[in-house]
């Protein structure tokens, strides 16, 4: 029989610490996505699943067993990938790409009729991409990523942020304009 | 012409049926905006679709973070908290204060012993003073100088009843006379200063007689030997001394 989340979090609660077994293994996976839609890499999103889960260990007396662990968790994970992104721009890992290196750059290889699945080949524009996001303020990053890349509505955005919904919309329309800036140089030519 | 702002045409970019604005097939500028911004989100939602971590993941995550974890149950019960008496009984403090205790008894049966004795009319030493100054030596005191005076008294008669004497038949009374005249000048002084003039006025005539026969030893040979005991009054002395002592003996006895 397949144990709960709830009850995984009272066995613990109870001094059964390989329960908590149970709930990385649930919801590792998914955390480590976000983590990865976010930080831009796989090992950074390793970094967060890790901190994640300690983290939700350490904060567990605080859970409310009414309450989803897969949100409650989810939202650590987005909180500790923020503070990596922090971190990283503190240490200046994030100039990937240097902006001068591709400013000049006129890819001419895509057709403007392309589809999206021949953009996708392109890995210089995803690496355009990636340098651009990680020029970004954590709130923009994480407020796009969660956007479209994890599809989540700007009330569920603002509420993960802790910041008000319009907030959350004008962070993630600031960092489209600063995308599309950023990528403008790739426009593909008629 | 006017143009559409970036928010409109970011907003239009999001429909999910990927239609195109009509305002797109005549401006040309604001198309391209358009599809710039349909592209990036492509990008991203194509970047999106990531592979999950893999299997077993889920246990290496926890296997690295296994050992940070606290064991929420290990916490201990909070003691309930001891009472300072139950703290008192169980960390010697009966034994420590019973020995206080005691401690506080013998002192105080210590000083009231000397409140007792000081009320009663000093330490023993005063007392033994006090009651030589009124006339009355302690037991001890009567014994000694009983003892003084019967040893002296037998050295009188000795003498008295002596008649001349050869070097060799003098020999002990002299060292007699030696022995008792250095306690006899001990005792002089003690009555003196005990007021006890009766005492101290016979001890006083007795040394000398102990001084001619300690030193003088021509006054017990020949012819001299009577003058001398004449002049020394042995007789007088003799019966002085009895009455001393036992005048000496009622005092002991009623002591």
């Amino acid at each position: 029989m397949d144990i709960t989340d709830r009850e995984c979090v009272e066995a613990v609660l109870a001094g059964d610490r390989d329960a908590y077994r149970h709930l990385v293994v649930r919801h590792s996976a998914s955390v480590f996505k976000t983590a990865c839609r976010m930080t831009g890499n796989e090992a950074d999103a390793d970094e967060v699943v890790q901190e994640t889960f300690l983290r939700g260990y350490l904060q567990i007396r605080k859970f409310e067993l009414r309450a989803d662990f897969g949100t409650w968790i989810y939202r650590i994970g987005v909180n500790c990938s923020i503070d990596l992104l922090r971190k990283r721009k503190r240490q200046g890992a994030m100039r990937v790409a240097d902006h001068e290196e591709y400013g000049e750059m006129s890819v001419q290889a895509v057709d403007g009729s392309a589809s999206p699945e021949r953009l996708l080949l392109s890995g210089e524009l995803e690496w355009k991409r990636r340098a651009a996001m990680g020029r970004l303020t954590e709130v923009e990053r994480a407020a796009f990523a969660l956007r479209h890349m994890d599809d989540k509505s700007m009330e569920e955005i603002g509420e993960l942020l802790e910041i008000s919904a319009d907030s959350a919309k004008q962070a993630v329309f600031r960092a489209v304009q600063k995308l599309r800036r950023e990528l403008e140089p790739l426009r593909v030519k008629q | 012409m006017k143009h559409l702002s970036e928010e409109e045409i970011y907003a239009l970019s999001q429909r999910a049926d990927g239609s195109r604005h009509e305002h797109f097939a005549e401006c040309e500028q604001c198309a391209a905006e358009f599809d710039q911004t349909r592209r990036l989100l492509e990008m991203t939602a194509a970047a999106a679709r990531i592979d999950g971590p893999g299997p077993g993941y889920g246990d290496r995550v926890f296997a690295a973070i296994r050992s940070s974890l606290p064991v929420y149950g290990e916490v201990k019960p909070k003691q309930p908290k001891r009472s300072w008496w139950a703290w008192w009984r169980t960390s010697g403090g009966l034994a420590f204060a019973g020995a206080a205790a005691c401690l506080v008894l013998l002192a105080a049966a210590f000083w009231a012993g000397r409140v007792f004795e000081q009320r009663r009319g000093g330490t023993g030493m005063e007392t033994a003073k006090g009651n030589g100054a009124a006339g009355q030596p302690n037991r001890v005191v009567f014994v000694v100088v009983r003892d003084h005076l019967d040893r002296s008294e037998r050295l009188l008669m000795e003498l008295d009843h002596a008649g001349h004497l050869t070097r060799l038949d003098r020999g002990p009374l002299e060292r007699e006379a030696s022995d008792l005249l250095e306690d006899n000048r001990l005792y002089r002084q003690t009555a003196a200063a005990s007021s006890d003039p009766a005492l101290a006025s016979l001890l006083d005539r007795l040394g000398r007689v102990l001084v001619e026969v300690a030193h003088d030893p021509s006054t017990l040979e020949g012819d001299s030997s009577t003058r001398a005991r004449e002049q020394m009054n042995l007789d007088g002395l003799l019966f002085e001394l009895r009455v001393l002592r036992d005048r000496q003996d009622s005092k002991e006895t009623k002591l």
